[in-house]
């Protein structure tokens, strides 16, 4: 990875993460592993997520009870730990996502008043 | 939600091990995937490795915050600690042992004590609701009936009088007290019988057979757990009742008041008077009902009170209005106040010692904790905040006071043990002494604030700016002017606190030993050894004239000469002419034993008082009664109370009391009851002149008539009530009506009286087969029992006191030696530059005795603030006694100087060179 993708690569916003997980998991359990790749994959490339900051993410998330982790096999014959999305961090994510969605209206209104 | 999710993560200290295993497991797996993607894209293993890494970051940093998100930080914090203070402690076996026994010696003493307080006073009773319970004595029962009927302040009432009673057909005759109850009584309290039933409403009817449920104490003792005592028949008062239930243990005993100590319950049967007849009084329990208080119902009864006596002011004199007087018998009802106080003084004294226990393990920490400036530089410098640093001493001085605790509760379950052997004959409930939930709760509490107490003042000392403030600080300038002045400063307030305490605890034991001392040595104006008492009740048949002596008393003492004869005494013989010839065979017989010198009989025996009158008015007190004098006007007993006993010829003889003046009865006087005898100070107070045929009496009937008793001779006083009664009060003594069915025997021997024991009741039981011969004691027993409460607190007062004395002992010597060894450099210093020994000596005794002084300054204040509360328990003493005070003050002046000469001397003697190079 050359130093002028990684200068496009963009940090995430505080707290952005624990929604950008349980998004990743609405469609189904995953490792860690496929946590990392799928959030860069949806994002074109465009998040930066360091691995290592997934997991303390992950185990907040288990504490709060929106997500449970259970040992499981990979499609490599691998074992790895697979995460799965409760109940509760469904809604958790209902409410995270639209607090998102008014918090980007907010300020691309703030930075585009002109365009509506 | 949030409680769940601590306590999740209280859940996660316990599994931690695993978790950390398993998030790393994690992570690997994580990183292998990753590796193997980038080997699939191409790249070399090394390259494909270290990528991986890359993309991960810190691999410690991500564990490190994924575990942070765990648990509670602080709480980890706290066992890291713990661990930290287990290897120190463990580091220092001999300061830990030292510290841990302290403790365990302070917390052990209070969780005895506590576990006292707790049997005694504090359990419930098993009675139901027991906090809800209030008893009303010596109420005239159609009161009683008017209450029942008029107060809404309670639930359910019960009746119930107590008598005493002579019982036949157990293992012995037998004299308990009893109670007489109404139906209500057993359902009220709410105990089940442990056999039988209970008294139903149709035992109390009139004319129904007669039945009676017994204790579990008369049970066991005198039907010896018979399995089928219900409906066994027994004479009570020479009456046959048949026994209906047993109640279980604890519910006769514990409780000063009426339903207490029976050994039997039988119904009460009561018809009601056809007017206000008052008639013997009674006494009543009575559950609250909810929401009504004490005085509430005290207020009630009152105005109930004060309906009656202006309904009937004949029958209702004024004098008897408000003497029912209501009081809890629940909680705190039941242990007389007596009791209560000598328990907090008690309570008060140990929690002194372990006061005393923690400023002395305080003080060893201070001086540890000197030594450990450089420890505690270094975790300093390397990042620890003051606030963790103190955290750290807090959670060694936990662990000290934890294993203190918990040494303290093996040494309390010893001391409980000692108590109850030691404990005063009849102490209420002293079984119910024991190490329950209520007490390792205290023990829980006291524990802690041990652990706060031992630990504030290293941690204060530890966290004040100058101490360990910089690693040079710590580690080169360990003995700077400024630190070390602090250091000290904080020592002779240690010293101070500690001396201080001492003399608090040592005078309130040196205060009752003296007390008690003084109360041994009391003349008790009898000559107590060599006297043997017993209490005799005759059986109807030998006061009927139907037992006659037989040669062998295993033979039926019923044994009639002839049954014309058995007839023909019969008609002679009343009851009385056949108790009197019963009581003079008996006296005659023991007279004519070998090793008997007197005999005499008496009402009551000695040291048990006498039928008091008083001037205040109880109810059933004959009107007019008081004293009166022949020649003077009017009652003169207007305050205080005179005692009166009946005896026969010999009486004081057999006891040693001196006759001062005029004669001893003679058997004569025995028919006639207008002779008296009376005390030195009765006669002092009442009777001016001599008093030697002066005419007394101790009632006057409506007519203002008076039965008049001469007085015949004078006697010394007696401490008639007991030992450590203050002064003998006046006292009066009338002939012995020989035809009472009982009484007490007093006989003085020239040998062991126990030994003849056996010889008297032969003698007894010759005259009369079914005699109940009960409270055989000597009169040195007597008076020892009667001393046995104030022995008791003594013992644990003064043991208390030469704890808080040894205490000290250790204590200031622990300190002060420190200090001096912390000065053997400086007093190298001194020397080399050309101090006298002597001059230093001199300076250090100095500063022992400035510490000595503020401390016994200090302690004498505290001791005569609270010594005012051992006030009823000392007998002829002050509670401010000088000769104690000053006493204990030379005492610890003395101990101090010790402690401070000792180590000093020491330090002088070592080379000025050696001294120097001294760290």
């Amino acid at each position: 990875m050359g130093k002028r993708q990684s200068r496009d690569r963009i940090e995430l916003v505080y707290g952005s993460l624990d929604m950008l997980i349980l998004r990743t998991l609405r469609w189904g359990p995953t490792h860690g592993h496929g946590i990392a790749k799928s959030i860069e994959r949806l994002s074109e490339e465009t998040l930066k997520v360091e691995h290592g900051s997934l997991y303390p993410a992950l185990q907040r998330l288990q504490q709060e009870g929106w997500i449970t982790a259970q040992w499981g096999v990979s499609k490599n014959k691998q074992r790895a730990k697979y995460y799965r999305l409760t109940a509760a961090g469904r809604k958790q994510l209902v409410a995270e996502t639209s607090r998102w969605e008014r918090f980007v209206r907010a300020v691309t209104g703030v930075l585009r008043p002109a365009e509506e | 939600m949030s409680w769940k999710r601590q306590f999740a993560k209280l859940g996660n200290l316990f599994t931690r091990g695993r978790r950390t295993a398993d998030l790393d497991d994690e992570i690997r797996s994580h990183l292998r995937m990753e590796e193997q993607e980038n080997l699939e894209s191409g790249m070399t293993p090394e390259e494909a490795h270290y990528a991986a890494l890359r993309r991960f970051g810190n691999v410690t940093l991500a564990q490190e915050r994924s575990r942070e998100m765990w648990g509670w930080n602080s709480l980890e914090a706290l066992l890291q600690d713990l661990r930290y203070g287990l290897r120190q402690l463990g580091r220092n076996p001999g300061f830990t042992a030292v510290a841990v026994l302290t403790l365990a010696l302070g917390i052990g003493a209070n969780t005895a004590i506590f576990s006292a307080v707790n049997g005694i006073w504090l359990e419930p009773l098993i009675y139901a609701r027991s906090s809800r319970l209030v008893t009303a004595d010596l109420l005239p029962i159609p009161e009683i009936q008017a209450i029942q009927k008029q107060s809404t302040a309670f639930e359910r009432m019960a009746i119930y009088q107590k008598h005493s009673c002579l019982v036949l057909g157990g293992a012995v005759p037998v004299r308990t007290a009893n109670s007489y109850v109404s139906d209500d009584f057993f359902p009220l309290l709410g105990v089940k019988p442990l056999l039988g039933r209970p008294i139903l409403p149709g035992d109390t009817q009139p004319g129904n057979a007669l039945v009676a449920v017994i204790s579990y104490r008369l049970w066991m003792d005198e039907f010896g757990d018979d399995p089928h005592i219900v409906g066994r028949s027994v004479s009570v008062d020479h009456k046959p009742f048949t026994v209906i239930g047993v109640m279980p243990k604890g519910f006769d005993l514990g409780v000063t008041w009426g339903g207490g100590n029976s050994g039997l319950w039988m119904p009460f049967v009561y018809s009601p008077p056809d007017s206000m007849n008052l008639g013997p009084t009674s006494s009543f329990v009575a559950r609250l009902k909810k929401g009504v208080t004490l005085s509430q119902a005290k207020a009630q009864l009152e105005a109930i009170s004060a309906r009656l006596a202006a309904e009937y002011p004949n029958q209702y004199p004024k004098a008897l209005r408000g003497y029912g007087r209501i009081v809890t018998a629940g909680v705190s009802g039941r242990t007389d106040p007596g009791v209560r106080l000598a328990l907090l003084i008690l309570l008060g004294a140990v929690g002194f010692i372990l006061l005393m226990a923690c400023v002395n393990v305080a003080s060893l920490l201070v001086a540890r904790s000197w030594t450990r400036q450089r420890e505690l530089a270094i975790r300093k410098a390397l990042g620890a905040s003051r606030l963790r640093i103190v955290r750290q001493l807090l959670s060694e001085s936990l662990l000290l006071a934890v294993s203190g605790g918990t040494l303290g509760l093996f040494f309390s379950a010893w001391g409980i043990r000692l108590l109850q052997v030691i404990a005063p004959p009849y102490t209420p409930r002293v079984d119910h002494i024991r190490l329950d939930g209520n007490v390792l709760w205290f023990t829980m509490g006291i524990t802690l604030l041990a652990a706060v107490l031992v630990g504030l003042a290293p941690a204060m000392h530890a966290s004040s700016r100058r101490v360990g403030g910089t690693l040079e600080g710590g580690l080169v300038g360990a003995f700077a002017g400024a630190e070390m002045r602090q250091s000290h400063r904080f020592r002779s307030a240690l010293v101070i606190l500690e001396v201080a305490l001492a003399v608090i605890v040592v005078t309130g034991g040196a205060l009752m030993a003296r007390s008690f001392y003084k109360l041994m040595s009391v003349n008790t104006g009898v000559r107590a050894d060599h006297v043997l008492t017993m209490h005799v009740q005759l059986s109807d048949l030998a006061c009927n004239g139907l037992s006659f002596p037989t040669r062998n008393p295993k033979e039926s003492a019923v044994r009639p000469r002839s049954t014309a004869q058995a007839n023909q005494l019969q008609k002679q013989i009343t009851p009385a002419a056949g108790c009197a010839l019963a009581n003079e065979d008996i006296l005659d017989g023991i007279r004519s034993l070998a090793g008997v010198q007197r005999a005499a009989c008496a009402g009551m025996g000695p040291l048990q008082g006498g039928v008091v009158t008083t001037s205040v008015r109880y109810p059933g007190a004959p009107s007019g009664m008081g004293l009166y004098v022949e020649g003077q006007q009017g009652n003169q007993l207007t305050s205080g109370a005179i005692e009166g006993r009946s005896v026969t010829p010999g009486f004081f003889a057999a006891l040693g009391i001196r006759l001062l003046k005029g004669r001893d009865f003679v058997l004569a006087d025995l028919n006639h009851s207008d002779v008296a005898i009376v005390s030195e100070g009765f006669a002092r107070k009442y009777i001016p002149g001599n008093p030697l045929r002066k005419r007394f009496s101790i009632a006057e009937d409506e007519k203002g008539h008076h039965r008049w008793m001469e007085i015949v001779g004078v006697v010394n006083d007696v401490r008639d009530r007991a030992v450590h009664e203050s002064t003998p009060g006046p006292a009066y003594y009338t002939p012995f009506f020989f035809g009472d069915n009982w009484g007490e025997i007093i006989v003085r021997t020239s040998t062991n009286p126990m030994v003849i024991v056996h010889a008297i009741e032969r003698v007894v039981r010759f005259v009369d087969a079914d005699a109940a011969i009960t409270h055989i004691e000597t009169l040195d027993q007597i008076i020892a029992d009667s001393a046995a409460e104030p022995k008791f607190q003594t013992v644990l007062l003064a043991s208390f006191g030469a704890l808080g004395f040894l205490l000290a002992v250790i204590g200031v010597y622990g300190v002060v030696s420190y200090s001096a060894v912390q000065r053997t450099h400086e007093i190298g210093v001194r020397i080399a530059l050309g101090a006298k020994r002597g001059d230093i000596l001199r300076m250090v005794l100095r500063e022992g005795m400035l510490l000595a002084g503020i401390g016994i300054t200090a302690g004498i204040s505290g001791a005569l603030a609270l010594t005012r509360f051992l006030r009823s328990l000392l007998f002829e003493i002050t509670p401010t006694d000088p000769p104690t005070f000053i006493g204990v003050s030379v005492i610890l002046t003395a101990v101090v100087l010790l402690a401070s000469y000792i180590p000093a001397r020491r330090a002088t003697k070592v080379d000025p060179m050696v001294a120097l190079r001294h760290e």
